[in-house]
């Protein structure tokens, strides 16, 4: 196909302001997939996307389309993840693509990762076409909406389109836009080969999948290829395009998107970002990578039982395949025993792992409490990047301590913005800016620390405006702060699993609220437990519980026997299962419980 | 440890018997037993079955150590019926003077001549189903009777001559304080009963009770409080006399339940009736809790049996030293080590120092029992001595 044929596009939205059904749409009304297979939002391929209605990986997808001028295009779709964590997707999706489709909910309005998604998007050099989307929807306000795309994304009201996806409203003068607007792609036809790898799965049959954009040259089967960055070598095994099922071709030319397969088995050899080119007839220049991906978010997974420790390292290999976010290391806890530190990009992130890992890999995991990244100088000048509570040097060490902080941007309407201004002020935000869009609502941005939206300040904005905020944040600089540890401490042991790291002006309150929770969750023993918060040689916070009076069955006769028995053996089991902490045994659903409510 | 010594290698050992009479005029909040109000027909079909079921049993004229009507409600039945069941019972199994019969009965459902009639038909033991001498937790427990009628029904079965009476009562009822339970104890104590026998409400999933709990429209009676509650039972059954055999069982001495006796020692048993257990020979069984399959099924002395086991040795000491320490006897390690063919202070012997050193066990000549602590902590004791 001549590259004059070809768009590269993606489509770039807020959660729910439709991006998949508009998808689903250009697939059906090309004839990609005919509407009687036509199973909802095709793309979100994974159980837990569709569930959570929001489209975590991305896919890639041909739609052959015949255009009003009677020319055949060969139009690309590659979809982008939507949520505010997944911004490293989007970039490496937006720098496959020539144009973007920007989808607003047109009784929504803009949002906060509009918001960040265009930004993005022109950063990219990529060219928009606006469409207001959910048309049908009774609370629908177009002109109110454009205004603010006006206002707030400079976004000339006229280019927008309106459309109902959901209704198959204005796919067709979308399509058009595609072809008219968006550029095609302009690479050197003669080679030399030059792919970027954009994403990638792995086959238990052909090895690692590697999503690809030829921007120039050809790439073709049996042909021997060179990665630029990691060096690796391999021979082609087969190559195709997404159709939105994987279709082999003879080529892949330039401009073009799909996969390619060569045999590859280790992740490293051919990872996102890099450029693929042909081992015989080498470009000498690589594609400029991806920006490199900084997990902010860690915390320590643990199998519930232990013997599943493998099959976690395994699940967590896999995983970082096609997420290169995911970070992971070895750890043991006294507390959990043995596990693995994990980085995540945020908390979505976060959750959709453990969630796939649980779901998908069949695995009982207990997470410990989040943690940043922090910047400690100790005195003996050296800087240490401490993620762990546990590597937490003694205070006498520490010179200087600084944490992450995030430029966090809301959008809310009127009525609520000074309940979201003491939201951020609770969290330790510093107020930035305050603007207001059309239709009643104001963009708040604040600097926060990152550490105080890993706990429910989602939920907490969200509740506060019955639901009507957006919510988006991009890092910022690294700050200094007054952290400290704290500790529980169960009969003078210390439990590991439930230290964290806390600002100073909250370690009272919380130390104490956990002390209390940790005595409503401990099953009393046989003797008494006293509980204790710790902050650095300090008891802050105590508890007692008293030890265990009764546990006996009133009634055990003839017919009682099997059960009763059996009831004491299930005891006895639960006990095996349980963690112990000195002699004081905690319960697996103790942690959970803990470590759920922060 | 290879099999286990049965105490009798006879196929035909001695019994307890065990009859389940699943009628009752309403069914009682904690109740999880088979049992529940039926139509006349339903009732008549049952007891032809349990009839011949009892006849066709493979242990006729075997010794019956104890017989035990229990239920449901006994009581119910009227002297006819009662009549056929014992008759057809001394005609299958060899009783004699020593024979315990006991039935429970619930103080509403007698007529007038019951008390003495049940006597003339053999029963020289009654349980009185009680539970409390205030009606306010009668009616929180779903019981139809008044406390009235239970002091009457009392003085009616002294009157017709029994010499051994039960008297069941329950505590830890939602909403009891601590000084009604003692009213109700001290008043239960007054009437001097032969035997007690005091329960701690316990909510069972499959009852009303464990559905408003479920629903959390009941609250489960704070331990602590249930803790003194049982504390000031050991205490007050003490000081009248009595002695607690087991952890829910206080008798004069010489009057504790034989029939009871045999499950907490392991001893073989043979329950009729629909949900009824069995134990003998080592095989462990119990009859389908549904009333249509036991009619059905019954008659032919092959009724379904919902479950039954034959336990390995390990489990089977488990199990033996589980109900052994529920009474005041305790365990014998030496004979259990004979039984089983096994070291039993050696498998235990970490278990047994922990326990003793917890306050929890103590040791008494050649037998090993639980402290007062103990009791009241049994099933952490006992869980350390199961298999798994």
């Amino acid at each position: 196909m001549d590259q004059t044929h070809i768009r590269n596009f993606c489509i770039i939205a807020h959660v729910d302001h439709g991006k998949s059904t508009l998808a689903d749409r250009l697939l059906e009304t090309t004839g990609t997939v005919e509407s009687r297979q036509m199973r909802e939002q095709v793309l979100d391929r994974m159980d837990l996307e569709r569930e959570r209605g929001i489209t975590i990986k991305m896919s890639a997808v041909r739609l052959d389309y015949q255009a009003q001028d009677g020319k055949l295009y060969e139009l690309n779709l590659i979809d982008t993840p939507g949520h505010v964590d997944f911004t490293y997707e989007v970039s490496r999706s937006l720098n496959a693509c020539e144009g973007a489709i920007l989808v607003v909910d047109a009784a929504q309005g803009v949002e906060a990762q509009t918001l960040a998604n265009v930004n993005l998007a022109l950063n990219h050099n990529l060219t928009i076409i606006p469409v207001i989307n959910k048309i049908d929807l009774p609370s629908a306000d177009p002109a109110r909406v454009k205004k603010e795309m006006e206002e707030s994304l400079l976004i000339e009201a006229s280019e927008c389109l309106l459309a109902s996806a959901k209704q198959g409203d204005g796919i067709q003068e979308i399509l058009e836009s595609i072809v008219q607007h968006i550029p095609p792609p302009q690479g050197q036809t003669s080679g030399p080969l030059r792919a970027l790898v954009f994403d990638s799965h792995f086959d238990p049959y052909v090895g690692i999948i590697a999503y690809v954009r030829i921007v120039d040259g050809v790439l073709k089967p049996n042909m021997r290829i060179h990665m630029m960055t990691s060096g690796h070598e391999a021979e082609v095994t087969g190559v195709g395009v997404f159709a939105p099922d994987m279709q082999s071709t003879d080529a892949l030319e330039t401009g073009q998107v799909g996969f390619v397969h060569a045999g590859i088995k280790e992740i490293g050899q051919c990872r996102v970002g890099d450029t693929m080119t042909d081992a015989i007839k080498p470009s000498n220049q690589a594609l400029p990578g991806y920006q490199q991906v900084k997990p902010m978010v860690f915390y320590g997974l643990y199998p519930i039982d232990g013997e599943q420790f493998p099959d976690l390292r395994q699940a967590l290999e896999r995983l970082q395949l096609n997420d290169g976010a995911l970070s992971f290391e070895p750890e043991t806890s006294a507390a959990l025993g043995f596990g693995f530190r994990c980085g995540f990009l945020g908390l979505l992130h976060s959750e959709i792992v453990q969630e796939r890992l649980e779901r998908e890999f069949d695995l009982d995991l207990i997470a410990t409490s989040p943690s940043v990244n922090y910047r400690i100088t100790l005195t003996d000048g050296s800087v240490l990047h401490v993620d762990n509570p546990s590597n937490w040097p003694e205070a006498g060490e520490i010179v200087k301590i600084e944490e992450p902080y995030v430029l966090a941007t809301i959008i809310t309407p009127n009525d609520y913005v000074s309940l979201c201004m003491d939201l951020c002020k609770d969290r330790r935000g510093t107020f930035r800016s305050m603007d207001y869009t059309a239709g009643n609502r104001l963009v708040l941005t604040n600097e926060l620390p990152l550490t105080e939206i890993l706990f429910d300040f989602f939920d907490a904005l969200k509740s506060r405006t019955r639901g009507y905020a957006s919510f988006d944040y991009e890092f910022l600089s690294y700050t200094e702060g007054s952290l400290v540890k704290l500790d529980l401490l169960v009969n003078g042991e210390p439990i590991d699993a439930l230290s964290f790291i806390t600002h100073r002006s909250s370690a009272y309150t919380r130390g104490k609220a956990l002390v209390g929770r940790l005595k409503e969750v401990l099953p009393r023993q046989l003797f008494e437990i006293r509980i204790q918060a710790f902050l650095g040689g300090k008891a802050i916070a105590a508890e007692r519980i008293s030890p265990k009076r009764k546990n006996v069955l009133a009634k055990c006769y003839g017919g009682d026997v099997t059960r009763k028995r059996k009831l004491l053996e299930r005891q006895k089991k639960g006990k095996r299962r349980m963690k112990s902490v000195g002699q004081v045994e905690i319960p697996q659903e103790a942690f959970l419980s803990m470590l759920r409510i922060e | 440890m290879q099999q286990i010594k049965h105490t009798s290698t006879d196929t035909k050992p001695p019994l307890g018997i065990y009859v389940h009479i699943p009628f009752c005029v309403h069914k009682c909040y904690y109740c999880d037993f088979v049992s529940g109000p039926f139509s006349e027909s339903v009732r008549k079909l049952y007891l032809e079955a349990l009839q011949e079921e009892i006849k066709n049993t493979s242990w006729t004229g075997s010794h019956a150590r104890t017989v035990f009507f229990g239920g449901g409600t006994p009581s119910e039945l009227n002297f006819l019926e009662l009549q056929k069941l014992t008759t057809t019972l001394t005609r299958t199994f060899e009783c004699n003077e020593n024979t315990e019969w006991s039935i429970e009965c619930n103080p509403a459902t007698m007529s007038e001549d019951f008390f003495s009639s049940i006597r003339t038909l053999g029963f020289n033991r009654v349980s009185l189903g009680v539970q409390s001498f205030n009606d306010y937790y009668l009616k929180t427990i779903g019981r139809i009777h008044t406390a009235q009628e239970a002091r009457t029904a009392y003085r009616m079965f002294r009157q017709a001559g029994f010499n051994n009476i039960n008297m069941d009562l329950i505590f830890a009822i939602p909403g009891q304080t601590i000084r009604e339970w003692r009213t109700d104890l001290k008043e239960a104590i007054s009437l001097s009963p032969e035997h007690l026998s005091l329960y701690n409400l316990t909510i069972e999933p499959d009852t009303e009770f464990g559905h408003r709990l479920a629903n959390g429209k009941l609250e489960e009676t704070d331990e602590d409080l249930a803790a003194d509650m049982y504390e000031s039972a050991m205490e007050l059954t003490q000081s009248a006399g009595y002695h607690q055999y087991e952890i829910s069982n206080y008798s004069r001495p010489g009057l504790e339940c034989a029939h009871n006796f045999i499950y907490w020692r392991n001893q073989p048993y043979l329950g009729f009736g629909v949900s009824a257990a069995s134990f003998v020979g080592g095989i462990r069984w119990t009859h389908t809790a549904n009333l249509t399959e036991y009619i059905e099924t019954a008659p032919s002395g092959q009724t379904t049996r919902a479950s039954e086991e034959t336990l390995n040795v390990r489990k089977a000491l488990g199990e033996e030293i589980m109900l052994g320490l529920r009474t005041e006897e305790g365990i014998s390690p030496t004979v259990l080590s004979d039984r089983y063919s096994c070291d039993v202070p050696a498998l235990f012997s970490q278990t047994f120092k922990a326990l003793r050193a917890n306050g929890l066990l103590l040791q008494e000549n050649e037998r090993v029992k639980l402290t007062r602590r103990g009791k009241m902590l049994a099933n952490d004791v006992c869980s350390l001595f199961l298999a798994g």
